[in-house]
């Protein structure tokens, strides 16, 4: 059974159709990579799957089981009435708010085990790197309310072992001897780090990686991919979107092509590398 | 020397009153980036549930044994009861409007004022109300001045629950998750933060140490009206601007500094309390030109 799989997968926005129809299956254990030009949808297709956006139709299903499985009863059963079932969901219509958010939101969908980090880096700049990753083990923890407002010992303990884990992320991505410096003034490179660790403190079964590689110079896109083969060492699955070919036909042991919001081709890198429609959205009609 | 300590002190305890406030203010505008012009009147309406609370169990006329649990227990309820209001009004008036545009839950929150005030106004009338004093009385004689034991109380009270505060949002889950949620809200969520609840107790916290400032006001003037707020929200929202909004110690160091110049310019010019708001607003104008991000800055200071 695939780990993450999407079946006619869409979403619009306004006449924009982002994607249109895709089916994806990311099979569990494997570094499974999805590249195509700017624009084809595929940072789309990661917030769709991360829960930022809900999807116009289609599914997705997340060890066999949907993301969103409320919506999905009524898209399959009562397809013209999809997003106008409630008053409230009118209403919203109404009021230009869209219809009602339905499925799971973001924080429960990381909580599932799907983790992801940022094309343009999104780390909490004015936190340290240890607490970044703190942030990260947030779904993990235990720890209520009131145990954080009392800081009880059972919070205490938590919050230690917590740090700990934390600690052995930033060695894992070679960021030991950074963790009190706030992330903004930590290096590109380590930033781009940082954020794979603090989405591994999540601790997923999924890692979705949005062009890890931007900005690396050759000596740190080696490191990266060993570091992305360390990731899958330990049993996580890893999905990435990325430009850079020699990264993606080095690390990668499937890819799927994206342009225009469609799925053109999809495979090991060694047929997708000669597939002439891939060739074509590549280099246009003309090479 | 005497008249200088005495300003001195009264603007300690004034300070700690408003630094109270301000921390509502500058918790919410840090994590939604709202200016909650209704934080006054919860401020006020904490203060009337801790009246109500002190009525209904005859702390007036307790024992000085029952005094002190008793205190303790008015806190507690009255900080739980505000924050839940807070709690509700954060979900009905501006979670709704999370995503409109950002004058939209401005006008909200002005309106949850004057329903705020109004409610106060149709249930305690527009007389002020005396309040019990619950502190311990007498003073502390050093030579030079002479401090009220009340006012030492108060102080305390107000840095105990500061300090309080900032271990919680520096070294807990939640207040780690808070911070968070103020720097990058998506990312946040993607990082497995229920945006929504964080937000919430972040309200919550911020209305009961509201309730914890209209307590001690009750106490500090012995006495409370429905339009308390309107004043001593605006004050401490300029206290909250002053220290940098958005940022918990400023809001902290803000209020004290703003209640020192206002017993201070109270206490030395002729006209009293109109001098202290004319000077008070005036340095509200100065910041915003000169300082927008106040004393310490938007957020905590580079390490």
């Amino acid at each position: 059974m695939p780990i993450l799989e999407t079946r006619g997968l869409t979403k619009r926005f306004g006449g924009l159709v982002a994607v249109n129809g895709v089916d994806l299956s990311v099979e569990q254990g494997e570094i499974f990579a999805m590249i195509g030009p700017n624009g084809a949808g595929k940072t789309t297709v990661f917030n769709l799957v991360a829960g930022l956006y809900k999807p116009t139709s289609g599914q997705i299903l997340f060890n066999g089981k949907s993301v969103y499985p409320v919506r999905e009863f009524w898209r399959n059963y009562l397809p013209p009435l999809a997003g106008y079932y409630t008053v409230a969901d009118a209403v919203r219509r109404r009021l230009g708010l869209g219809p009602m958010p339905l499925g799971l939101r973001p924080h429960a969908v990381t909580a599932l085990g799907i983790a992801r980090t940022f094309q343009n880096i999104r780390l909490f700049s004015y936190m340290t790197a240890l607490e970044n990753v703190m942030v990260g083990e947030h779904p993990r923890m235990h720890a209520k309310v009131w145990d954080s407002l009392l800081r009880t010992p059972f919070a205490r303990r938590e919050e230690r072992k917590v740090r700990d884990r934390a600690r052995e992320l930033l060695r894992f991505v070679g960021l030991e001897r950074h963790q009190d410096q706030y992330a903004r003034n930590l290096p590109y490179g380590f930033q781009r780090r940082l954020e794979i660790a603090r989405a591994l403190g999540t601790q997923p079964k999924l890692l979705m990686l949005d062009e890890p590689a931007a900005g690396f110079n050759p000596q740190e896109k080696n490191e990266l991919m060993q570091l992305i083969q360390d990731i899958r060492g330990q049993g996580i699955t890893v999905f990435l979107i990325e430009h850079d070919m020699k990264v993606v036909m080095e690390v990668s042991e499937r890819i799927v092509v994206l342009d225009y919001g469609e799925k053109i081709a999809e495979g090991p890198p060694q047929k997708v590398r000669t597939d002439p429609r891939v060739i074509e959205a590549y280099l246009g009609k003309s090479a | 020397m005497r008249f200088f300590a005495d300003q001195l002190i009264l603007g300690l305890t004034d300070g700690a009153i408003f630094a109270l406030i301000a921390l509502g203010y500058t918790m919410v505008y840090g994590i939604i980036e709202l200016i909650n012009f209704a934080h006054g009147d919860i401020f006020t309406v904490g203060g009337f549930i801790g009246l109500t609370l002190i009525s209904i169990l005859g702390l007036q006329h307790a024992p000085p044994a029952l005094l002190i649990p008793g205190v303790i227990l008015v806190f507690l309820v009255a900080m739980s009861l505000n924050g839940l209001l807070g709690v509700a009004i954060e979900r009905v008036a501006y979670r709704p409007l999370r995503n409109a545009p950002r004058l939209a839950p401005l006008i909200t929150a002005v309106g949850i004022s004057f329903i705020l005030e109004g409610i106060l106004f149709l249930l305690k009338g527009p007389n002020q109300i005396s309040y019990p004093n619950l502190l311990p009385g007498g003073s502390l004689n050093l030579g030079f001045a002479s401090i009220g034991v009340g006012n030492v109380f108060i102080i305390l009270i107000a840095l105990g629950l500061m300090i309080a505060l900032n271990q919680f949002i520096q070294r807990t889950r939640v207040g780690r998750a808070m911070r968070a949620t103020a720097q990058d809200r998506d990312a946040a969520r993607l990082m497995g933060v229920n945006i929504n609840r964080t937000i919430a107790i972040t309200f919550f916290i911020g209305s009961a140490l509201a309730a914890a400032g209209g307590i001690i006001y009750g106490f500090d003037y012995q006495t409370i009206d429905f339009s308390l707020g309107f004043r001593n929200g605006l004050v401490a929202f300029t206290a909250a601007v002053f220290g940098g909004i958005g940022n918990v110690v400023g809001a902290a160091l803000g209020g004290f500094i703003i209640g020192i110049i206002i017993d201070f310019v109270g206490g030395y010019f002729q006209g009293g309390q109109q001098w202290s708001d004319v000077v008070v607003f005036s340095i509200l104008i100065l910041v915003l030109v000169f300082r927008p991000t106040g004393l310490l800055g938007m957020r905590v200071p580079e390490k």
